[in-house]
């Protein structure tokens, strides 16, 4: 039996020794390579994929946007009426009038310029101008459509509306745009305003091929590129404040030379990509499924964005089994950092062992979301008819109920920040404020059961009862990765008497919860639901699309409104704050907003969790977590350097 | 063997085949709520006719019997559909992951069919004594502690600790596979005619299946440059090796125990009484019927072979088939979670189908029923 | 010199526990060249041990084989070297069992093992093997010998597995052939063509055979002598005629008693009171005595020796009472 042994170690040396010989001379392909670790990696290189966090931050080293550039900020200064860009051009608005957001004759400079397309967002009336849609799309905007039953129609719609409207009009609708100079394409075909003229297009006429993005472009109404490609036009059809950061920052521009040649972009994987980025492919950088490497696109620096020290030669996305092996790697030095953040308990762990891996560090950054717990009003459900008139009282109640740092330390372990009940968590420039101080969430036990107390919600046994007499029970749907969430709620909520359960739901709820036709678990079936709100830090973008759902009082549920909240007041003051151009008084309506909301006790704010990310500084430094961002990213990218 | 048994039994997989297809195209409509989502991202809500077009495309417009007869066609067609994850048709994305699988699932098998019969007669043969003592030992630990445990217990030991071997992926980082189709599939042509003509000359049948695979694996390796080839040798050394630990032990205590039993029959005391050596009863008659369950057993996991092994291939980074239904699932890639699952039915249908045929040419008691 | 000649044979088992089974105590036992012998009694007195001890089939530990003398032709049983022992195996000592359902294996074709032989001992090619074994088939009277070659053993009757078993075990024309109840597990008319074949055998090769029996019938009409077997001990030997005529010991006498015959009338079969006791278990004195009609002092507390009686020294007897 040992002879047996000795040849299959025998052989197995054999095969192993040469092969391992052999594969050790392979030494790591690129040479100053910042390498990062993934558990994902993207399958192909539009630069539309969303599917893996990856592919969103390799597509933004390889193309630009208009505005945000690699290695600027991303914030543009206001001087006046007029707006200076990053990369150089700036903006004046052709007018300046007083009231910007009404019907205007502007709309007749658009007349015949955007052709039919069939399947195209505005292809869809028959006598179908662009003018004619804005106004439609306006006025459908506010709630006002034709009477059909009574016969009326858009052509004998239209005309009273704009009669009564008709206002001079403002700016807000056309931007030019300036070209830079230095940018070019990575095969070193010259940039121009043609290819930012052929993205927009592309992208509307391919909707379904080119992924999200298509949305952004929703106001867009045509674009303009000069004869000599310098300088570009853009035309929107409806005036908001977060269309052009949203157009000038989401839109990677695309090589119309290539482009052009492609029909089916579905089929398209693209991987030669060729983009004005800092960064490019490196030779043979795309191997499936194992990793993905850029080079530096040598001496290219068109902005002057790197100045100091250069950025890494070449970034590697490495494919990695799971996060624990990724640590050891990180640990070792064979990667650099982690992109995906850490699980909390996993950073906790670590934490708690700093002995554990002796290289790997730390870093915190705050998250764009704020969980939230959505009550449903819809239909008198924890609103008048359902509590006997005390439905207010009775969600005041609930909140006052919620302690958010014990959320924090038992849920996320430390790692969450606390958020008013403006919804907007602590930090950001336009969270809710009182006397310059952050406006906290309130936590009060006993104030919340004298008002159930006094509402009539009487105790019976360990739970209380609706004031008619019924039963109250709240049961919250949830996804899996909130249990503890729930668990921790229960405890608070048993604490004012509440009987408060959860229910898991399978897939993602959020989905169940669109369709209602779909399954049982649809809207309004539930009492509460653990909700996320993104914000966003940046000024502009401030309460985005999520918030849009306060927007109509259809029965069924439109996108995000869950709760089923008509509130005619809420809708009038998001709209003001929507319009108003002045940033300073735009922040001050923010916080109107916030605080009607928060008035309102239908979303209770319960924090903002951070994510841990991983990091080893064996071979590079200068890792700068910034606010609401991966740690790596193309913004962060430009603090990076080699040890010395 | 008699053709009407071949012919029965190749109508019942087709029923069954029939059965599996129907199943599978519920299967993915249940566990999506709206399989048409992902692919509908990005177009406006208002946009019905792009909407519609989409759905058409992926077969998820109509009522569910129009789409179960349209998938119906495509299934007779060959059409398993596109990837909108992958951007290809999700016949290629599964024939692209399969033989990175198969390097280390077919090499793990082999290696743990042979050592798992050598240990497991070893014990029977000292059966109560100390070689049989450590495979029970064995047997239990490997049962009881998980295989991607082991997995990593390993890595961190031969990876991380003293470092040994690779720790992830099929070949050294930036490095891709350069295949040489052309040879390969001269090679596989040279190996089925290699396997007429032998079949030919001799009258083997089994000839004709142990040439051609031999042929397809041998032109495989050339195909590939040397360099490449020592890459991914190395690289599979530490995961061919996790995957043979739980697989030896079982096939060995599978081996003993039916050696075990095989020994205690008369026929081997017949055939000693015959005057043979203890090897030619060995492998002459105790092997030949003991060794029979491990058909069965090996049959089934035939389908594991092709499909690899989910864990094992996630913790190495492992380019294969195994995390490409998660994957799949994770994503909203309706088609390709499909076409997967509709590809391991299938395996297992013809890997049982196969089994049967070899077992009852392995074992004469079987009846023709 | 005997062919076969067994002095003193003992078999023990080590059982569980550190307690030690004799199976077999003292036995002797010759078989002259040409002659059948005969061993009968119950099951579990140790007869098919003891046939197997002659071919060193038993695994041994944990059977453990002593006796003053074992040799076969001259050879040393005992202590000949296993390469030795595996040619005389099949060539010069043939066995056949019991049931010959089980003793075929499954999945070969008869043909093919019986072709071993050939190829083991004769070294022969298998073409040639082959052919040899049609023949054999042949002579044994088995119908269409190439179709049965091909065919396996579940395909067959008993009583043609037997033939074949029989095919197996004198192949080579072995010198002694030891039948461990042969016959047991076919039916009566099967019984008497297989027992006729094997005299044919015995005669046309000159061959001599151990018949391991429990049933009388079978030993009257094929063996010479007979030795009678209890709780293993040999307790009488004889020529079959005398032994089965005029039986000595009270446990022959017995299992006579109980034979039933033709014409007899008789109410009910007469038993041997009470049951064969457990090797480990085995009674003080005379092994017999618990179940004795004609018991007395002496054998409850002594082992009678093997008497021999009459004048020739053919027959001997193991009772204080009949010796």
């Amino acid at each position: 039996m040992k002879r047996k042994l000795a040849k299959l170690l025998i052989i197995v040396l054999a095969i192993a020794v040469p092969a391992g010989a052999f594969s050790a001379c392979r030494t790591v392909k690129y040479e100053n390579t910042l390498r990062i670790g993934a558990e994902a990696l993207p399958k192909n290189l539009m630069p539309y994929d969303s599917n893996t966090g990856t592919s969103t931050v390799i597509a933004s080293l390889l193309y630009n946007t208009i505005l945000g550039n690699i290695g600027t900020p991303s914030e543009y200064a206001e001087q006046g009426d007029a707006f200076r860009f990053p990369d150089g051009s700036v903006y004046t608005p052709p007018d300046t009038a007083e009231n910007p957001f009404l019907m205007t004759d502007n709309l007749l400079k658009l007349e015949g310029a955007y052709p039919k397309k069939p399947g195209a967002r505005f292809g869809r009336t028959d006598d179908y101008t662009p003018a004619r849609q804005e106004r439609i799309d306006l006025l459908n905007r506010k709630g006002l459509s034709p009477d059909r039953d009574a016969g009326e129609t858009w052509d004998t719609f239209l005309p009273t509306e704009a009669a009564e409207n008709a206002v001079p009009s403002s700016g807000w609708l056309h931007y030019s745009f300036e070209v830079a100079e230095g940018y070019s394409w990575s095969d070193g075909t010259p940039f121009s305003a043609e290819d930012v003229k052929f993205t927009f297009d592309y992208i509307l006429a391919n909707q379904g091929g080119v992924g999200a993005v298509a949305s952004f472009l929703g106001n867009y109404s045509r674009g303009e590129a000069s004869e000599d490609g310098k300088a570009f036009d853009m035309y929107l059809g409806t005036r908001k404040t977060s269309d052009i950061k949203q157009i000038g920052t989401s839109i990677l521009i695309l090589p119309k030379h290539i482009w052009k040649d492609i029909k089916d972009p579905k089929s398209e994987k693209n991987l030669n990509p060729v983009g004005t980025g800092a960064y490019k492919l490196a030779e043979n950088g795309y191997s499936e499924s194992s990793s993905v490497t850029l080079q530096l696109r040598e001496g290219y620096n068109p902005g002057g964005q790197f100045s100091g020290a250069p950025p890494p030669a070449y970034i590697s996305f490495v494919l990695h089994g799971n996060t624990d092996i990724m640590l050891s790697a990180l640990d070792k030095g064979s990667i650099d950092l982690i992109y995906e953040n850490l699980a909390i308990d996993k950073a906790m762990q670590l934490k708690n062992n700093p002995k554990l891996y002796k290289n790997v560090k730390l870093a915190t950054t705050s998250n764009t979301y704020t969980t939230t717990l959505l009550l449903n009003v819809h239909g008198g459900k924890f609103g008048d008819g359902d509590l006997s008139g005390k439905g207010k009282e009775f969600r005041r109640a609930v909140s006052l109920a919620v302690d958010q740092n014990a959320l924090i330390g038992d849920v996320l372990y430390g790692y969450g920040v606390k958020v008013s009940d403006g919804l907007v968590p602590t930090g950001q420039p336009h969270a809710l404020t009182e006397n310059g101080a952050y406006r906290e969430h309130k936590t009060d036990i006993d104030e919340a059961n004298g008002i159930l107390d006094a509402a009539g919600f009487v105790k019976s046994g360990q739970y209380r009862k609706k004031p008619d007499g019924g039963e109250l029970k709240i049961e919250i749907f949830t996804g899996v990765h909130n249990e503890r969430l729930a668990q921790a709620l229960r405890t608070q909520f048993e604490r004012i008497g509440l009987n408060f359960s959860y229910k898991q739901a399978g897939t993602d709820y959020a989905e169940v919860v669109k369709d209602v036709n779909q399954t049982k678990q649809g809207a309004y079936m539930f009492d509460a639901v653990l909700n996320t709100v993104t914000f966003a830090a940046d000024q502009l973008l401030m309460f985005d699309a999520r918030y849009g759902f306060y927007e109509t009082a259809n029965p069924t549920p439109r996108l995000y409104n869950y709760s089923g909240l008509d509130d005619a007041a809420l809708r009038a003051l998001m709209r003001s704050m929507e319009i108003e151009k002045d940033t300073v008084k735009q922040f001050e309506k923010a916080k109107e907003v916030q605080t009607y909301l928060a008035g309102l006790y239908v979303e209770i704010p319960l924090y903002s969790a951070k994510h841990v990310y991983a990091y080893t500084e064996r071979n590079f430094v200068n890792f700068v977590p910034e606010d609401t961002t991966p740690l790596f990213n193309d913004d962060t990218l430009r603090y990076i350097t080699q040890k010395k | 063997m008699k053709l009407r048994y071949v012919l029965t039994r190749i109508f019942y997989a087709l029923i069954i085949l029939f059965v599996v297809i129907s199943l599978n195209f519920l299967l993915p409509r249940l566990i999506f709520t709206d399989p048409a989502e992902p692919l509908l991202r990005g177009i406006p809500e208002d946009d019905l006719i792009l909407r519609a077009a989409v759905r058409a495309e992926y077969g998820l417009d109509g009522s569910l019997f129009r789409q179960y007869f349209v998938y119906l066609g495509k299934m007779f067609t060959f059409d398993y559909g596109r990837s909108y994850v992958y951007k290809a048709p999700v016949f290629s994305v599964m024939f692209s992951k399969i033989p990175w699988s198969m390097i280390l699932s077919l090499s793990a098998m082999l290696i743990s069919v042979i050592t798992g019969i050598h240990v497991g007669a070893r014990a029977a043969k000292h059966r109560g004594k100390r070689p049989d003592k450590v495979l029970l030992g064995a047997a239990t630990l490997t049962t009881a502690l998980p295989s991607f445990w082991i997995a990593l217990v390993f890595m961190m030991l031969l990876c991380f600790a003293v470092p040994v071997f690779p720790f992830r992926g099929a070949m050294t980082e930036g490095y891709s596979l350069t295949f040489h189709e052309w040879i390969f599939w001269i090679g596989v042509l040279l190996g089925v005619v290699a396997a007429g003509v032998s079949y030919y000359f001799t009258k083997k049948v089994f000839l004709l299946f142990v040439v051609p695979v031999g042929a397809f694996v041998l032109s495989a390796l050339i195909a590939v440059p040397p360099a490449d080839l020592a890459d991914i040798a190395y690289h599979s050394i530490l995961p061919i090796f996790v995957l043979c630990i739980g697989s030896i032990v079982s096939y060995a205590l599978m081996v003993r125990n039916s050696m075990i039993a095989a020994v205690n029959e008369d026929y081997v005391t017949t055939a000693r009484a015959k005057g043979l050596s203890e090897r030619q009863v060995l492998f002459g008659h105790t092997l030949r019927n003991a060794l029979l369950p491990m058909v069965t057993s090996i049959g089934m996991s035939m389908a594991g072979v092709f499909g690899g092994s989910v864990l094992i291939e996630k913790i190495f980074a492992w380019p294969g088939m195994g995390g490409l239904l998660l994957e799949a699932q994770n994503v909203g890639d309706f088609q390709l979670a499909q076409g997967i699952m509709f590809f391991y039915s299938f395996v297992t249908i013809v890997c049982n189908l196969l089994t049967d045929f070899v077992y009852h040419r392995l074992d004469p008691r079987v009846k023709l029923a | 010199m005997s062919l076969l000649e067994i002095k003193q044979l003992k078999i023990m088992f080590a059982g569980g526990g550190g307690k030690l089974l004799r199976a077999v105590e003292n036995a002797d036992l010759s078989i002259e060249a040409g002659e059948s012998v005969a061993l009968v009694g119950e099951s579990g007195c140790g007869k098919s041990v003891t046939g197997f001890s002659i071919m060193r089939l038993l695994k041994t530990p944990p059977a453990i084989v002593r006796a003053d003398r074992l040799t076969f032709d001259g050879a040393d049983i005992l202590t000949l070297p296993e390469p030795d022992m595996q040619a005389i195996r099949g060539r010069d000592i043939g066995m056949i069992f019991q049931e010959p359902s089980s003793a075929l294996n499954p999945v070969m074709t008869v043909g093919k093992q019986v072709d071993e032989v050939f190829l083991r001992h004769r070294g022969l090619k298998q073409k040639e093997a082959r052919e040899a074994t049609v023949a054999l088939f042949r002579d044994i009277g088995i119908s269409a010998p190439e179709r049965r070659y091909h065919q396996y053993p579940h395909e067959l009757s008993g009583g043609m597995k037997q033939r074949i078993l029989i095919a197996t075990a004198t192949a080579c024309r072995p010198k002694l052939l030891i039948a461990d109840e042969p016959t047991t597990a076919l039916d009566v008319t099967i019984q008497a063509q297989i027992l006729e074949l094997l005299r044919e055998l015995r005669e046309k090769n000159k061959m001599s055979m151990l018949l391991i029996t429990h049933d009388l019938g079978v030993v009257a009409h094929n063996a010479e002598r007979v030795h009678v077997m209890y709780c293993g001990k040999i307790v009488e030997t004889g020529r079959t005629a005398e032994v089965l005529t005029d039986p000595l010991h009270p446990y022959t006498k017995g299992l006579l008693r109980a034979v039933p015959r033709l014409g007899e009338k008789r109410d009910r079969f007469e038993q041997i009171p009470l049951s064969v006791p457990h090797p480990s278990a085995k009674p003080e004195g005379c092994y017999f005595h618990p179940r004795c009609s004609e018991a007395c002092e002496a054998c409850k507390k002594h082992m009678p020796p093997l008497m021999p009686v009459g004048k020739d020294g053919a027959r001997a007897v193991r009772c204080w009472r009949s010796g």
